[in-house]
């Protein structure tokens, strides 16, 4: 009896948390991507239906922020994870040197302001900086960041997985520390090492924690507005512009409330869908 | 036995049931991230950065009578003006401590232009509260980008702020949210004589932002060039170029790709200084026309301005005497560096306002401040070497009256000192003066204030649109696609000024 209340209770928290931060601002987001509302007429928005929406669709530089974002999920997605589970595999291994300093240093990006760290790293590739030298010299050509699409694309890509890599290495060592010792074990009684063991022992057993690692850096790299504006700009031209970066201009510079809503309420969708796909494919495995 | 496996299964389906809540939790938080962060930045505006409060230990009351002798070749204001007599209800008598809540953007912690103007500005502080003991200032820093936005969302939801500074260029939005007061009332109050010295400044002049704001400077568009750099080149160090044969001409001399060294620079990645300092004067320049009365872009049927982005975008693929790299910086800042590092030998991107900056950097000596024997070191300043030798310039920052102001008679005592000419007169952000009256004075009587006279003369107030910092955004896209991704000059100017007309006009 006394479980079944505390249940309940623990559901109504979690229902209120979700009606007052998360759901109230959702509708209200909705709310606002049917207005025209601007920072002139903020108490008396003009209801305007699916325009919004319409002439955001329209928009050739919709498509493109759209693309980029899916473009920049399919590269840095894949590579921060493996490059998460590989580092926690290797600091949860308990016999390497020098483990405390690895683990501070892996966590240095995360707690590091990104503007401040995005104007370093600009310094040194930018034309005429330290790493933007040596590359031309080793590599015979320089890295264009601020002019080559392909160049800024690449620095972008890199900096997002530098940033989010300690999250997820982080989260993959908590899930692979929940595997109980004994299971290791008696895994290795039986001759499972290595690969094999991680394949068939490990994985299994941490999967559903992965996905929730797989998850976060999804919706890390889809809502990746402040570190894109700090290390590229959105630029050359709109090439690293996602669709959050897009909603944040309309939003905080030119005031589009609306329009920046219309955009917000689409990424929602695209987060929940992702989420979603993610859930299922859990489940039916 | 059979109730045990019920419960068994009840447990088993309650795990179940957990495990899915679990599920769904994690999906609904992912999608909560992406609300909040989406409510964040389509919603409202975020807290100031930093406040500094200056204040004077005194509380009195006092009767204030303000007298204001100017000294200077032409200028005198009405010898004895009571402070009374400046507003429409009684100001002397300030019967308790008022605190003026100032939004500004000279962050002394930004360091370089930003300390210097905000060392000046303590300085404004003490003088004026040693005559109005019982007045404090509270400072709110801003970004120098978000100032105008943070003072019109401030308007809207009712934040307190009594003075703030304020840009030219998105006056009709600051009209259309009404964000600050009408000075009328007060300015009928100062001497005609200081009225027309400041009417005179292009954003005045125009109409632009009469009777919101008091223009504090006079930014205009001049030339920069290395004095060492030309040397090295073999060129004259004080001959710049004089119409745009010889800019490509000096600009391919003093051109080194080896070295990293370009003949020029433009601040072509920056969403805002991509049109302000290269657009702008480029396009006046060649004679051509940006957008009209009602602010919709026009610059593709103008073949003037055609012709001048043509041009533009030789600078970097036909004649090569400009790195795109160096150009497309997205921070205009980093390419003024540059300059100063010597990487660039002439800035097509410089204006009167960083004259106090770069001459802290040792490129000239007794500039800014303005002194009567200037020298130039490393470099030098010149008329902008266009045809119709018209560049950009507007009335700087201007200074006003918030809407929400509650103490409108103490913020106007303040601008009032301010604007005193002997106390403007210091003002490090100045470039050139915004009272017409205070050119007169022996410090500008000089070869590099003579030369931006001159280019102020020729100036018009940069475009005025509801959408202004959208058409910035535009023209940025537009360079973008002609010079780097190689598209044809005319073709893409039309689709730029399309969407942007499509999109703000319908």
């Amino acid at each position: 009896m006394l479980k079944s209340i505390r249940s309940h209770c623990g559901l109504a928290i979690l229902l209120s948390y979700y009606l007052i931060f998360i759901g109230v601002p959702a509708i209200s987001l909705f709310y606002f991507s049917l207005t025209d509302i601007t920072v002139s007429n903020l108490t008396n928005p003009t209801f305007l239906g699916l325009t919004n929406y319409i002439k955001m669709v329209s928009e050739e530089r919709f498509v493109y922020n759209l693309l980029f974002t899916f473009e920049l999920v399919a590269y840095v997605v894949p590579i921060t994870f493996l490059m998460g589970l590989v580092f926690a595999l290797f600091l949860n291994s308990g016999k390497l040197f020098l483990k405390p300093i690895a683990s501070l240093l892996l966590v240095l990006p995360w707690v590091t302001p990104i503007v401040a760290w995005a104007m370093s790293v600009r310094y040194l590739f930018a034309p005429g900086g330290p790493y933007s030298i040596l590359l031309e010299k080793v590599l015979g050509f320089p890295l264009r960041i601020f002019s080559d699409p392909v160049g800024s694309k690449i620095f972008l890509m890199i900096n997002l997985v530098w940033i989010s890599a300690p999250q997820a290495t982080l989260f993959t060592i908590s899930a692979l520390s929940s595997v109980p010792r004994s299971v290791i074990e008696a895994a290795r009684l039986d001759g499972a090492y290595g690969i094999s063991l991680f394949r068939h022992i490990i994985l299994p057993l941490i999967k559903e924690k992965l996905l929730i690692v797989l998850i976060l850096i999804i919706t890390f790299t889809i809502m990746a507005a402040e570190a894109i504006l700090a290390f590229t700009g959105g630029g050359p031209g709109f090439v690293t512009e996602t669709l959050a970066v897009r909603m944040y201009t309309e939003g905080r510079m030119f005031h589009n409330f609306g329009y920046a809503s219309s955009i917000g309420v689409f990424l929602l969708i695209i987060a929940f869908i992702l989420g979603l796909m993610l859930l299922l494919l859990a489940k039916e495995r | 036995m059979a109730r045990k496996g019920l419960l068994r299964k009840q447990k088993l389906s309650r795990r179940q049931a957990l495990s899915t809540a679990g599920k769904i939790a994690i999906g609904v938080i992912a999608s909560g991230i992406v609300a909040g962060v989406a409510g964040y930045y389509a919603g409202g505006g975020g807290a100031p950065l930093k406040t500094t409060t200056i204040k004077e230990k005194e509380t009195v009351t006092v009767t204030k009578t303000v007298t204001q002798t100017v000294s200077g070749p032409t200028v005198t204001i009405s010898p004895t003006t009571t402070a009374t007599s400046v507003s429409t209800t009684p100001t002397a008598t300030i019967p308790t401590k008022v605190e003026l809540k100032f939004a500004h953007f000279y962050d002394p912690a930004l360091g370089g232009p930003f300390k210097v103007n905000h060392d000046y500005l303590l300085k404004v502080y003490k003088g004026f509260a040693e005559e109005f003991p019982n007045i404090s200032i509270k400072e709110t820093f801003y970004p120098w980008d978000q100032l105008d936005d943070k003072m019109m969302v401030a308007k809207k939801v009712g934040i307190p702020i009594d003075l703030c500074m304020a840009s030219p260029q998105v006056w009709l939005k600051h009209r259309e949210v009404g964000t600050f007061k009408d000075l009328t009332p007060y300015l009928k109050t100062l001497p005609k004589s200081l009225i027309d010295s400041i009417m005179w400044n292009p954003s005045w002049r125009f109409k632009a932002t009469y009777p919101e704001g008091i223009p504090m400077n006079l930014h205009v568009s001049i030339l920069v060039w290395r004095r060492d750099l030309f040397e090295e080149a073999g060129l004259d160090p004080d001959v710049g170029p004089s119409n745009i044969d010889d800019l490509i001409e000096f600009a391919k001399k003093t051109t080194k790709p080896e070295k990293g060294q370009y003949g020029v620079a433009m601040t072509l990645g920056d969403k805002i200084q991509n049109f302000q300092l290269v657009f702008v004067p480029f396009v006046w320049g060649y004679g051509g026309e940006i957008v009209d009365e009602e602010g919709k872009a026009v610059f593709a049927d103008s073949p003037e301005a055609v012709e001048a982005v043509k041009e533009i975008n030789d600078l970097f693929n036909k004649y090569k005497v400009a790195s795109k790299e160096e150009s497309f910086i997205p921070d205009a800042t980093e390419v003024w560096k540059r300059f100063l590092e010597g990487k660039h030998a002439i800035n097509l991107s410089y204006f009167t306002g960083l004259l106090a900056w770069y001459e802290s950097e040792g490129m000239w000596k007794g500039i800014a401040p303005p002194t009567e024997h200037p020298v130039y070191l490393k470099a030098r300043i010149g008329p902008w070497p266009l045809p119709t030798g018209y560049g950009w310039g507007h009335g700087g920052w201007h200074l006003c009256i918030h809407a929400n102001s509650k103490h409108p008679d103490e913020a106007w005592e303040f601008i009032k000192y301010w604007i005193r000419p002997e106390v403007i007169a210091d003002y490090p952000d100045m470039g050139i003066p915004a009272h017409r009256d205070l050119w007169n004075k022996p410090v500008y009587q000089t070869e590099p204030y003579r030369i931006m006279f001159q280019q102020a003369e020729k100036v018009k107030p940069l475009p005025t649109s509801k959408f202004y910092y959208e058409l910035c955004e535009q023209t940025k896209y537009m360079f973008y696609e002609i010079i780097i991704e190689g598209k044809p000059v005319k073709e893409t100017m039309k689709k730029y000024q399309d969407t942007f007309n499509r999109k703000y006009y319908g």
